[in-house]
């Protein structure tokens, strides 16, 4: 008899659910070219319908669950058949109990829901809207391209879109015809090939061979500047082919740091131990190829040191170094059309009591690699002083550094420095690139974009709140967040108690089936259902905000746990309250 | 009898209970908007208006409250006359006595304009966002900031573009109920309509927005008519508390308890919403129309005593009134 409660409840909230949900669709079908769908591209359009449907369904289950019960209770549970010719009704407590731990189970399922899919969908649809959004710029773009004539640059652009909507076939067709009016024209025109950039290795550059860089290394070496003879030994391994030429090379790299290693100042002379030691770090990120750590360390040891060969040398081949670490804007430009994260914006706390304020407009990840889109940054001191203020269109995380050296693939190599508005000459950012504070995973946390907020799960929001203060936001506003987040399963399996003995309480006494015209007064019944949640909703909204700030967030989240139980408890004694007929 | 009878007490009960909730989270509400102007100010903020902001939720406790009692005239209806009567004339009393106390205390010559403090809006050292801006300063003092800087959201800095971040080394603010108003040196003011910086924590959502303003608009109408017309006062008054009660026959309209309880919930927001209705979309047409027909003004409340009176007759012709012994509880 406990499993056919069971099946009948799940039968009516199953069909509330179901309807609820074709509703949801054909309210997102309806409304999708006035919602913006008109900017959806044509690849996108499906998902986003259905995630749409799917987020409305979720963010109205509560009221809808509420409803399903207090309908069922109070239309669909009464008799338990005829006996002698007569009906008879079934104690209230054979009702409810077998239905509790169904109620349990949605209970799971909807946190599931809340905290895991809701988000999941907030994020693919912001996601849809902007890779959209940047392909149909793209596609403008590349018209524009068409129509100055620069067809090679049109078809590179609808490349990149159809990297984005693959299976496109009319910007296919579009690519191949620019494709075949190009080929008929000048042929000779087709030099851009040639102007791929062609980086070489630092040594080649300086026109020196790889035994002029050795024999340099063995005079350092033999003069006891350990610094240096590293320096060549590592150079010469970069071009040398001979074999000789490079066991000598790796012989005196492994040398260079033995003996560095080794290596202390004699004598009580601290202020040598200190320059030795700061080298050492200097030079030990040189060779492990962290280039703007070394740059900085140098840089630093030059303003105390400025007469040290080994200090300016370092710092001039880190600088030197830097300058090859750019990217190519193509690149980055196809990467920042792949979903990532907006809207970011940080103080990031620079040294000497300098702020810096930067802001992203998007950060993408995409092979280990990770670029930003509309980068500015501001810098000022304590004075009112700006020291730099400049916008870049594109960036990339290097060494957590934001490098803003973009290359111009098509224009030989070509390189892009930001935009400086102000400050242009500061010394404080070394090739266009500024030091950061957060690393990549917290960098994707530091947006308040109300829209990007609604993709974050619990576990994000939660690693989030420890750490955004430092670096200029509100942490508060993500903690209510949280803590409504947090709320809602709780309201779900109250609200469902309650509605099981507000139902039976309420329920029809009749003595056949309701008759059909009392079923059509049902979809009445939600939306009254979805105002009173929203009124008890925004209550515990209030009170939770009023401890949030008041108290703060861990005693806010322990009172939300101990009224919730309490209000659990509750809608248990309403339950055990309940006659039976 | 003594049901009836008794039903004022309840009423006064359930009112008193009703608008001590209702006062409590809205003073949440203002206490958590003035939060960050200090704890000094905040028992200021939060007496000060006190008497305007109880005097707003004056007539939508009463209603609320009214709903509430209709339950327990189910259970136990005594006497038709007396059970309609008595909960109107009550309501109505506190509703008059109340509008007129709260009334005289908010008009003290103790109520003065509060000086609201540039930290209601900005908090130093960090982001907050005011509606179509977001603002950063390192430091703030006596409407003084330094090293503001100004961002236009949605605007992304590109190169032909303007820049998004706009400094100001030193910048006077000043700080009113709407917003602030930055004074950058030799420039133009910029006045930001804001939000209180906390004000998303305890932002109601959309859709209880809409319930909001139209609680807000009929306490505008009610406000008006205090002071304008005290019979249009008093009609106004009168008519809305007569269709809540007349309406109390919905209550038992159909032989599903559940129904007729929802319906009485919907008639509460209902009630709001036509309100609205009549006040923002039709008498602004007839006015079109009917140009210097005085009577105008009184339409909603001669509309709702219309719909009560309809109500009531169908109450007394076809309601019966023993609903919850015959449906209930089987008597």
């Amino acid at each position: 008899m406990g499993k056919s409660k069971t099946i009948r409840l799940l039968q009516v909230l199953f069909l509330f659910y179901l309807v609820f949900f074709l509703f949801c669709l054909a309210y997102s079908v309806f409304t999708f070219n006035n919602d913006g769908g008109s900017d959806i591209i044509r690849k996108f359009a499906f998902g986003y319908i259905w995630r749409k449907a799917l987020i409305l369904f979720i963010d109205y289950l509560i009221p809808l669950q509420v409803s399903g019960v207090l309908i069922s209770y109070s239309l669909f549970f009464k008799f338990k058949g005829k006996q002698g010719g007569a009906s008879t009704y079934l104690p209230f407590h054979r009702l409810a109990n077998p239905n509790l731990t169904l109620l349990l189970i949605l209970t799971l399922m909807y946190t599931v829901l809340l905290s895991g899919f809701l988000p999941f969908f907030y994020r693919k649809q912001s996601e849809a809207e902007y890779v959209s959004r940047v392909a149909l710029d793209i596609l403008r773009e590349a018209e524009i391209e068409k129509k100055e004539g620069n067809t090679e640059r049109a078809i590179k652009l609808l490349e990149i879109y159809l990297s984005i909507d693959k299976g496109n076939e009319e910007i296919a067709w579009r690519r191949d015809s620019y494709s075949v009016e190009m080929a008929e024209g000048d042929r000779g025109k087709r030099a851009v090939e040639a102007a791929e950039p062609v980086l070489l290795s630092r040594a080649a550059a300086s026109g020196q061979s790889a035994s002029d860089l050795i024999e340099k290394a063995r005079e350092y070496y033999t003069g006891e500047d350990y610094f240096s003879a590293h320096y060549y030994a590592a150079l010469t391994l970069e071009i040398a082919t001979e074999r000789s030429l490079i066991i000598a090379a790796r012989r005196i790299e492994r040398d260079a740091l033995k003996e560095l290693s080794s290596l202390l100042p004699t004598g009580a002379d601290k202020e040598a131990l200190k320059l030795f030691l700061k080298k050492k770090e200097g030079f030990q990120a040189f060779t492990e190829k962290r280039f703007f750590d070394a740059y900085y360390i140098f840089k630093e040891l030059e303003e105390n040191y400025p007469r040290d060969p080994d200090v300016l040398m370092y710092l001039e081949k880190s600088r030197e170094t830097l300058k090859e670490e750019s990217f190519f804007i193509e690149e980055a430009k196809k990467a920042v059309a792949l979903p990532g994260k907006g809207g970011i914006l940080f103080k990031n706390q620079s040294a000497g009591g300098r702020v810096e304020i930067i802001a992203i407009e998007r950060m993408v990840e995409l092979s280990g690699d990770v670029f930003f889109k509309n980068v500015e940054a501001i810098s000022f001191d304590s004075s009112g002083e700006i020291n730099y203020h400049l916008h870049a269109s594109y960036g990339k995380l290097v060494n957590n550094h934001l490098n803003m050296n973009a290359v111009d693939r098509f224009q030989a190599g070509k390189s892009s420095p930001p935009d400086y508005w102000q400050g242009g000459k500061s010394d404080l950012l070394p090739l266009h690139s500024i030091k950061l504070n957060p690393d990549w995973e917290l960098l994707s946390k530091l947006s308040m974009d109300s829209q990007d907020l609604k993709g974050w799960n619990l576990m994000f929001l939660w690693q989030a709140r420890e750490k955004i203060e430092t670096f200029g936001l509100v942490t508060e506003k993500l903690d209510i967040i949280l803590l409504l987040t947090l709320l809602k399963p709780f309201l779900f399996l109250i609200l469902s108690l309650i509605s099981i003995s507000l139902g039976w309480s309420l329920r029809a006494r009749y003595l056949a089936r309701p008759p059909i015209s009392t079923l059509l007064f049902i979809p009445l019944l939600p939306p009254v259902v979805f105002f009173l949640v929203m009124v008890i909703s925004y209550g515990h909204k209030l009170l939770l905000g009023f401890l949030l700030l008041s108290l703060g967030f861990w005693p806010a989240l322990i009172t939300l746990c101990i009224l919730e139980s309490l209000l659990l408890m509750v809608s248990l004694l309403t339950l055990a309250a309940q006659k039976s007929e | 009898m003594k049901d009836s009878l008794l039903l004022p007490v309840i009423f006064l009960l359930i009112f008193l209970v009703v608008f001590l909730l209702i006062a409590g989270l809205v003073t949440l509400k203002s206490w958590g908007e003035c939060f960050s102007e200090g704890s000094n100010t905040l028992v200021e903020a939060i007496s000060y208006n006190l008497s305007v902001r109880l005097l707003q939720i004056l007539p939508v406790s009463i209603l609320i409250s009214l709903v509430a009692l209709f339950i327990r005239i189910l259970v136990k209806p005594g006497s038709r006359f007396l059970s309609f009567l008595l909960p109107l004339g009550t309501a109505f009393a506190v509703l008059i006595f109340g509008y007129y106390f709260l009334n005289e205390t908010s008009s003290s010559p103790h109520a003065e304009k509060r000086a609201v403090k540039t930290e209601r809006f900005l908090l130093p050292g960090k982001f907050t966002d005011l509606g179509g801006y977001t603002v950063f300063a390192e430091a703030l003092q006596n409407g003084k900031a330094a090293n503001l800087i100004l961002m236009e959201d949605g605007k992304s800095a590109t190169e032909n573009e303007q820049k998004k971040f706009n400094f100001y080394s030193r910048i006077e603010i000043d700080a009113d109920e709407q917003g602030i108003t930055l004074y950058p040196l030799n420039e133009k003011g910029v006045k930001i309509n804001a939000r209180p910086v906390y004000s998303s924590i305890f932002q109601e959502e959309s859709q209880l927005s809409s319930f909001f303003r139209d609680i807000g608009l009929l306490n505008a109408e009610l406000d008006r008519q205090y002071h304008n017309s005290s019979t249009g006062f008093l009609i106004l008054s009168f008519s809305l508390l007569f269709f809540c009660v007349a309406s109390s026959v919905l209550m038992r309209i159909s032989r599903w308890p559940l129904l007729n309880f929802m319906i009485g919930l919907l008639i509460l927001r209902g009630m709001f919403s036509l309100f609205r209705f009549l006040k923002t979309e039709i008498i602004l047409e007839l006015k079109k129309v009917l140009v210097d027909f005085p009577l105008i003004d009184a339409l909603p409340a001669m509309i709702f005593l219309f719909l009560g009176l309809v109500l009531l007759l169908i109450d007394l012709v076809f309601v019966d009134y023993s609903f919850w012994q015959r449906e209930i509880q089987g008597g």
